[in-house]
């Protein structure tokens, strides 16, 4: 299963998601934004409606190297979300075996790629609610930054 | 199958009252070219109009004034006619169209040799053309200069038009239309079985009402779009002319100029911090400590642990293969299905590396301050930014009374208007909005009242009973839509490429090709073509739409040189007879020159010059080169 | 009358991608060759649509 965008994540990113400078170049900036979100809440929306083309079946080239840290995030997210014993070699070995997949071009299963679907889902419900749509991606950077920086994200205080 | 005129006639029509142009001249042989002079004004469109109409049979439909403003305006002309002789393949076929004066109304009749009893009523035309000689197809083989250069022009659809209606796919949506009917019919009919519970009925109003509302929604999208375009129309001319009072004072025009370079170079600055925080953003341990924290969390758990584990899935299966277990025990079937059960809990050698690698990843990682520091300066700059419009507003108070009156009358309207394309955004996100957004509903939004209609639709079927069979239906639509733009294309891809042959062999100083057809000819990589060149593309797009058919078609061109230099006339003239197989072409005495002169050096052609008199009297026809071009000459003087 | 290149090619590559009944596919070419010949009654038509399968659980036309 390739990532897919969250049926209200490309009308949010419209504006502000383009080929020139001074927006977001790709569709899966948004979607990666909205993901951090829902790994952020440790939700996901099990509900959520996809667009029913796929958005990309690999990372874009500027986010290969973030490749390990996205999957390192999902197998700790989903340990803290399921939950999982971390300090249990079996069980957490059994939850990355669920996840990666080394011959994928993504290094995550089919279901790895659905879980940061559903994170992506959650997330951009989040973003939906507690920021405006904006037209203007410095508006939007600050806007976003601020809501992490105040909390507004995080769900689970750690 | 070739197709040949070979002559038309006229009696009691317009200024030509009664002549006869027989283009064999009494004998077998039919010229490649007919040149047909005729003065402006003396029938040469209502020639085209009714060789036209005399082919495609669709006079019996004109209204009466139609009919009669064939009648001569000179005698008492109870009736017109008007025919053709033409032949198809080796038939002959003569067409009369009759025109009654009296009753306003029109007929045909024809005639076929080998047709028992001679002239029949009617418009009868042979088995392999019935269907394929409507008004659009004949359109195509009888027309005017002008036609020929809508095919590249970009506001024209000509190009396509011309491919879907020779090779008739406009039939397999009128196959569409007749489906939707049969459907809708059905529907019908499963009413009147004695359904007329107040349940269809309420269903059907429903339906009808969701419609409605959807269509009402659509409609007001677009007017909101178009109301959003006029109104930033607006603003950016009133822009201008904020900025059109500062810069005609020549005391604040250098400060205006000042302050918009400096914006520009702010604004370039931001444009670069919104990179750097873009490629920071992709590291999420810098967005916020909780990233930092549960990889950090990972990574300790993962030491502490030994992940990835040298014992590996491969391990397990090699294990399950050997009749003993590393303990000693024996490993029976039992034994090994349970080992390779679990051996998927596991691992495998090639999951290690990725685990390996990301491990790697998480000792190596540093977070940095970078994105806090870019973000800070995102907002320090953004503040320069605005300091500096504010800046360029002010500049209007340092202008004198007048011109400060209209700054602030512009300002108030700018003002205005950002209010309402505020309004009317926030109207179309909401209307725009995909279906199941927060906030919508088939109320507000496109989508939803979409769906909200469609569902009353299959509530609508479901209750008739035709719910299976309208889907079926659809489905067998869907296959229609997808033969008719496969077999479209196709054809297009077909006809692209003779007609780039024959652009080759005409254009031989410059390389142009046709790109595609989409609406219009697209050429690759021009933007600008001469108009001799446009014709010579169009004239080879037109040879090669025909010459793709089962059937030779014989070309009637009116003017086709009329506004053209001579340059382009003479190109024109040297194309268009390698083209088509046969040629009548009408001219003026204008267009001689550059143009008709050009066919006197070549054979096979055919001069005829028309006449129309004062007075009632008949027009004439006279045959013959001299004649042809020495007519020409007296008109100039 | 023998239909362009073009449209039967078309025809035969849509109509070999579906998975409808062997009793559709013929059906529906002949239906599009005889409208295109003006030979065909209304009820050719709709024998063609009874003819569809419904059973891939969508109406896509895939």
């Amino acid at each position: 299963m390739p990532f897919r965008l969250p049926k209200n994540c490309r009308e949010y990113f419209r504006d502000i998601t383009g080929k020139v400078d001074g927006k977001l170049n790709y569709w899966f900036d948004g979607y990666y934004l909205s993901f951090l979100v829902g790994l952020a809440q440790t939700k996901i929306d099990s509900n959520a409606e996809f667009e029913s083309s796929e958005l990309v079946d690999e990372y874009p080239i500027d986010y290969r190297k973030s490749s390990d840290y996205i999957a390192a995030l999902l197998i700790s997210t989903e340990a803290k979300r399921i939950p999982v014993d971390e300090t249990n070699a079996d069980a957490l070995e059994r939850l990355m075996t669920t996840l990666l997949d080394s011959h994928s071009r993504t290094r995550l299963t089919a279901e790895g790629e659905n879980r940061l679907n559903q994170y992506a889902a959650r997330g951009i419900s989040v973003i939906l609610e507690k920021m405006p749509k904006h037209t203007r991606l410095d508006e939007f950077y600050q806007d976003y930054f601020e809501c992490f920086k105040d909390g507004v994200f995080i769900e689970n205080q750690e | 199958m070739e197709i040949k005129i070979l002559g038309w006639g006229y009696e009691n029509i317009r200024r030509f009252n009664t002549l006869d142009l027989d283009l064999l001249q009494g004998g077998t042989h039919l010229s490649h070219v007919t040149l047909v002079m005729m003065r402006n004004g003396t029938g040469k469109t209502t020639t085209i109009s009714l060789m036209r109409s005399v082919l495609n049979g669709t006079a019996t439909n004109w209204n009466p004034e139609e009919v009669r403003s064939y009648k001569p305006t000179k005698g008492q002309a109870s009736q017109g006619k008007f025919y053709i002789k033409i032949k198809f393949g080796t038939e002959l076929y003569h067409y009369n169209l009759i025109l009654d004066y009296e009753r306003g109304r029109a007929s045909y009749e024809t005639s076929h040799v080998g047709m028992s009893g001679g002239l029949e009523q009617g418009h009868t035309l042979p088995m392999q053309l019935k269907g394929v000689f409507t008004k659009e197809f004949i359109n195509r083989f009888i027309f005017d200069g002008e036609q020929a250069k809508k095919t590249l022009s970009a506001d024209s659809k000509e190009a396509e038009l011309a491919v879907t209606y020779l090779y008739q796919i406009e039939k397999l949506d009128n196959l569409i239309s007749e489906i939707n009917s049969l459907v809708q019919r059905k529907q019908s009919e499963s009413d009147s079985k004695g359904a007329t519970s107040s349940s269809l009925s309420y269903n059907r109003t429903r339906m009808e009402n969701k419609r409605n509302h959807y269509l009402n929604l659509v409609t007001r999208r677009d007017k909101v779009i178009l109301q959003m375009s006029q109104y930033q129309t607006r603003w950016v001319d009133l822009e201008n002319q904020r900025t059109e009072l500062i810069t005609s004072d020549e005391r604040l025009r250098q400060d205006q100029l000042n302050l918009t370079s400096r914006k520009a170079l702010k604004n370039n600055e931001l444009n670069s911090l919104l990179q750097t925080i873009g490629t920071e953003v992709k590291e999420p341990f810098n967005i916020h400590s909780l990233f930092d924290a549960r990889l950090k969390s990972l990574m300790n758990n993962m030491q502490t642990l030994k992940l990835p584990k040298t014992t590996a899935r491969e391990f397990f299966k090699e294990l399950s293969e050997s009749p003993e277990c590393v303990c000693g025990r024996p490993i029976g079937q039992e034994e090994k299905v349970a080992i390779l059960k679990r051996a998927d809990n596991y691992l495998g050698e090639d999951d290690l590396s990725v685990i390996n690698a990301i491990k790697d990843s998480l000792r190596n990682y540093s977070t940095s301050g970078e994105l806090t520091i870019a973000l800070e300066q995102m907002i320090t700059l953004k503040e320069e930014i605005q300091s500096i419009q504010s800046a360029l507003d002010r500049l209007v108070l340092h202008l004198d009374e007048e011109a400060i009156r209209k700054a602030e009358s512009i300002a108030e309207e700018q003002s205005d208007i950002k209010q309402k394309i505020l309004g009317l955004q926030q109207e179309r996100d909401i209307l725009d909005a995909p279906y199941g957004t927060p906030n919508t509903s088939e109320q507000n939004n496109v989508a939803a009242a979409e769906k909200a209609w469609k569902e009353a639709e299959e509530n609508l079927q479901r209750a008739t009973g035709t719910y299976e069979y309208t889907q079926k239906a659809n489905k067998l639509i869907i296959y229609i839509n997808n033969i008719r733009s496969l077999a479209l294309q196709k054809l297009k891809d077909s006809i692209i490429i003779k007609t780039n042959e024959k652009v080759e062999r005409i254009l031989t100083d410059d390389r142009i090709t046709v790109d595609k057809i989409d609406g219009s000819l697209i050429l690759h990589d021009r933007t600008a073509v001469s108009e001799g060149q446009t014709l010579a593309i169009a004239y080879s797009y037109i040879g090669s739409l025909f010459e793709h058919s089962s059937f030779e078609f014989p070309f009637v061109i009116d003017s086709p040189a009329a506004s053209m230099d001579l340059g382009v006339r003479r190109e024109v003239a040297s194309i268009i007879p390698t083209l088509f197989k046969q040629l009548i072409i009408f001219v003026t005495s204008g267009e001689v020159a550059g143009f008709a002169e050009k066919f006197y050096s070549m054979d096979d052609v055919l001069y005829a010059t028309i006449e129309g008199k004062e007075n009632n009297e008949k027009a004439t026809c006279t045959f013959g080169k001299d004649y042809f071009s020495a007519y020409q000459c007296e008109e100039e003087e | 009358m023998k239909l362009y290149e073009e449209l039967s090619n078309a025809m035969n590559e849509v109509v070999s991608v579906t998975e409808e009944s062997s009793d559709f596919k013929p059906r529906f070419t002949k239906l599009i060759e005889n409208y295109f010949d003006s030979s065909y009654v209304e009820r050719d038509i709709d024998d063609v649509i009874e003819l569809i399968n419904l059973s891939e659980g969508n109406s896509d036309g895939n």
